[in-house]
């Protein structure tokens, strides 16, 4: 209907007929889903295969070396991951539910004790989210006041535990980086073309209105969730280190400052020959000093993120103030997206899917 | 004189004229409001918008209004569809559009959030058919009065036309009043910002990176919007007023998503028409009797007269009110909504909260996307009485865990037609001490204006 009227009104308002233009938009998702997105899915993968291979070696000759090849994997892993929490839609979400399955935060240690405190053999597919996924890996690895090394070489469940997740875990790395893959599932396709025949967007405003909407979702939840859950903001200002996101390994800030570099990553691009970026597109639309802006607030977040001693569950009690000053820093991101980029691109005239004004 | 030109307007309002061009538009319009009805249910929105948010914007002296359950809700639509199309009919007519009236308007007193001008444009449109005898012509009820012996008058008075009329006027006349502005027409925002994305539309290849076309559309819209009217009005500019206007609303419906707005639109402007041109469109098909005036015309009664007077004079003053309150209309919103200000602003912005208690001592960081739909949080960002609203709730809410003396802060941040994001809200301001009302707002901080330098600074 709109296209038959379009051509009509064509036909009344012009002349003649010019080429076809491609949205820069366009072109920015294709760029980000070939240079971020599938490079970090693809990272995750190897990343997650690394963690199988050591938890085999481990299970096989518990040491001390064993054990730290599989900490140093698991650690390793969660940096691409958590980078890409920046898409974490689509394959991310039911009926694929990637994201419950490979990472439920934060870790619920009673959910891994049941598991390694029984006796069934343990089915991945019988596991609920809190059971598996990175998070009860950290907790296996590095659960405290355990020797992992003594229990490991014990013929305790804790290795065929671990072996287990790791399996799932390499599984559901591989799940991802296929439904995102352009050769296999292709999800990044439904981004690139929306509009176009994508089944998964009716329009270029609502794939990219998912990527910069969960822009400040991540941003936010480092805030809130992240960082201002353990410092007390939900508690009265008491500290609740026990909901800190990779507590047990004290990885929670280096988890916080990744989930940051993700979201720089979709702002300045990735460090690849014509790189495609947000602040390239910003700069074609001569808001050049929204780049500024965000590189300002970027460098400003990741000096607060460094000033905070660790590891975070420490930070929280000895010196909070640092967390606060961490928080309002990449506050000043969050608002340069959510109003500022936004307004430039002109990405808050819909209602709903459909209706505006 | 003055008395003369009363007599003459109220001879003139009172003259009987053809009623199947309200026939027309009642038939219209209610298909079209049928079909809108379905659309909202069929696209989910009665859940996602009006049922599944657990906190709801009320409308000032309209707090009692609440959503019911799901199911009750697909009622109240089933019921309007139902009311839209029997307005179609013609059958029950009045009661029917009373009926639509009401529900439409509930619906849409749910939640401030998903104010939309062409769901008020909707509900007045309603609210006058309750009034006029569109029922008259080509309707269900005039057969059955047929039927029963009693003929049905083919003539209104031209004072129905007359309210229709007035009610689209004041619609262009203020939307085109309000595009008298800085930004629309002399840096052509919003439109600069919108037609960079819409830079795959057929309508606008090879045009869009044109800078003068968003300045064109404009210009062009404030001008179609002040002049389409009287151009309407005048018999030999008709046709061509109406090509306009199906160019200009057809135009909106492509490249915006405004959903039924420009049929709405397209539809209600045929009451400027010749009240014969239905008559004269279906005689080319088949034969239609012609229209005769009645010999001896009843006449209008005053309180007809008087209710239409008054009728209009509220529209016209109600889309004036912007001027009572300080700052700039398009920022602060205070006079903004049922005002016909379309298509004037882009705004983003991003608002938490700072609560704090005195007993026991405490500060909490609200963000409110824990308890908001996406919807909500975005139209709340930017408009100063929604966060005001929430900020009685968040009071409400931490009054009712057993805190004292709670007061709420904004942060709130909006970025509006390009410019750099400013603070909405004075963040001194305890929000949880004002109280809703219509009087100015002083807390809202003044729009700061865009500096050349920042204009360099973006190259």
């Amino acid at each position: 209907m709109r296209a038959f009227v379009a051509a009509t009104l064509l036909l009344v308002g012009c002349s003649e007929s010019s080429p076809a233009r491609v949205d820069t938009r366009r072109e920015l998702l294709k760029g980000l889903g070939e240079q971020v997105f599938l490079p970090n899915y693809v990272e995750f993968e190897e990343d997650a295969a690394a963690i199988e291979a050591t938890v085999a070696a481990l299970c096989e000759d518990p040491t001390e070396e064993t054990l730290a090849a599989v900490r140093d994997a698991w650690w390793a892993s969660r940096a691409p991951w958590k980078r890409n929490e920046t898409v974490a839609f689509g394959p991310y979400e039911p009926p694929d539910a990637f994201g419950s399955s490979i990472d439920f935060w934060p870790c619920r240690p009673d959910s891994v004790t049941v598991v390694l405190d029984g006796t069934e053999p343990i089915d991945s597919s019988l596991l609920g989210a809190a059971a598996k996924g990175l998070p009860p890996i950290e907790y296996l690895l590095y659960e405290p006041d355990v020797d992992v090394v003594a229990e490991s070489a014990s013929g305790s469940r804790r290795c065929e535990y671990l072996a287990t997740l790791s399996g799932a875990l390499a599984s559901d790395a591989t799940g991802i980086r296929r439904a995102w893959d352009p050769a296999e599932g292709d999800f990044l396709g439904e981004l690139v073309n929306a509009g176009r025949g994508s089944s998964e967007y009716d329009s270029i405003e609502m794939a990219l209105g998912d990527v910069i909407n969960r822009l400040v979702y991540d941003v936010e939840a480092a805030r809130n969730a992240k960082l201002g859950a353990p410092l007390g903001n939900r508690t009265e200002g008491v500290p609740q280190p026990g909901v800190a996101e990779s507590q047990f390994s004290g990885r929670s800030l280096e988890d916080v400052r990744d989930t940051v570099r993700g979201v720089e990553q979709v702002c300045f691009g990735a460090d690849v020959e014509d790189a495609q970026s947000l602040a390239r597109y910003l700069k074609g639309i001569k808001r050049g000093d929204l780049v500024s802006a965000l590189e300002v607030a970027f460098a400003a977040s990741h000096d607060a993120l460094d000033a905070i001693p660790e590891p975070l569950a420490t930070a929280i009690v000895e010196d909070p103030a640092s967390v606060q000053a961490a928080i309002d820093a990449i506050g000043e991101i969050q608002r340069l997206i959510q109003a500022d980029v936004i307004n430039a691109m002109g990405l808050m005239l819909t209602f709903t899917d459909a209706d505006g004004d | 004189m003055a008395t003369d030109l009363v007599a003459t307007l109220r001879r003139r309002l009172e003259r009987r004229v053809d009623a199947r061009g309200l026939a027309a538009f009642r038939i219209l319009f209610g298909l079209t409001m049928a079909l809108a009805t379905l659309r909202f249910v069929l696209n989910g929105w009665v859940s996602e918008l009006l049922v599944a948010p657990t906190y709801h914007f009320t409308y000032l002296g309209f707090e009692w209004i609440r959503p019911l359950s799901h199911s009750a809700m697909l009622l109240v639509f089933g019921a309007m569809g139902l009311a839209a199309l029997s307005l179609s009919l013609g059958l029950f007519t009045r009661v029917a559009a009373a009926i639509f009236f009401l529900l439409f308007s509930y619906a849409e007193l749910i939640d401030q959030a998903t104010y939309l001008n062409h769901y008020y444009l909707a509900s007045l449109l309603a609210l006058l058919l309750v009034f006029v005898p569109s029922e008259s012509a080509w309707s269900l009820d005039a057969w059955r009065r047929a039927r029963a012996g009693r003929a049905p008058s083919a003539s209104v008075p031209e004072l129905a036309y007359f309210v229709l009329r007035a009610q689209m006027a004041v619609v262009y006349l203020f939307a085109g009043l309000a595009k008298l502005d800085a930004d629309w027409l002399f840096r052509a925002e919003p439109l600069t910002t919108w037609l960079r994305s819409r830079v795959e539309s057929p309508l606008l290849v090879g045009l869009v990176a044109e800078p003068w076309v968003p300045f064109a559309m404009s210009w062009g819209g404030a001008l179609f919007d002040l002049f389409v009217v009287p151009l309407l009005i005048v018999r030999r500019t008709r046709p061509f007023a109406f090509a306009l206007a199906a160019f200009f609303h057809l135009t909106i419906w492509l490249l915006f998503p405004v959903g039924v707005f420009s049929f709405v639109m397209l539809l209600a402007i045929t009451v400027f028409f010749d009240p014969s041109w239905p008559a004269r469109l279906v005689g080319r098909l088949v034969t239609v009797s012609p229209f005769t005036p009645e010999p001896s015309p009843r006449s209008v009664r005053p309180l007809a007269f008087a209710m239409v007077a008054a009728y209009v004079a509220v529209q016209v003053l109600v889309p004036l009110r912007f001027a009572a309150y300080p700052g700039t209309v398009n920022w602060t919103e205070q006079g903004f909504r049922f005002a016909w200000r379309v298509m004037l602003v882009e705004k983003a912005g991003k608002v938490e909260f700072d609560v704090t208690t005195e007993s026991p001592a405490a500060r909490f960081r609200v963000y409110p996307r824990e308890e908001l739909t996406p919807l909500q949080l975005r139209q709340m960002a930017t408009q100063p009485d929604m966060i005001e609203q929430y900020a009685h709730h968040l009071r409400q809410r931490f009054d009712a865990r057993g805190y004292r003396n709670v007061q709420v802060r904004a942060d709130a941040w909006v970025a509006f037609n390009g410019r750099r994001s400013q603070r909405l809200i004075d963040p001194a301001m305890d929000l949880a001490s004002t109280e809703r009302s219509l009087a100015a707002k002083s807390w809202i901080m003044p729009l700061e204006s865009v500096s050349r330098s920042e204009l360099l600074a973006r190259e």
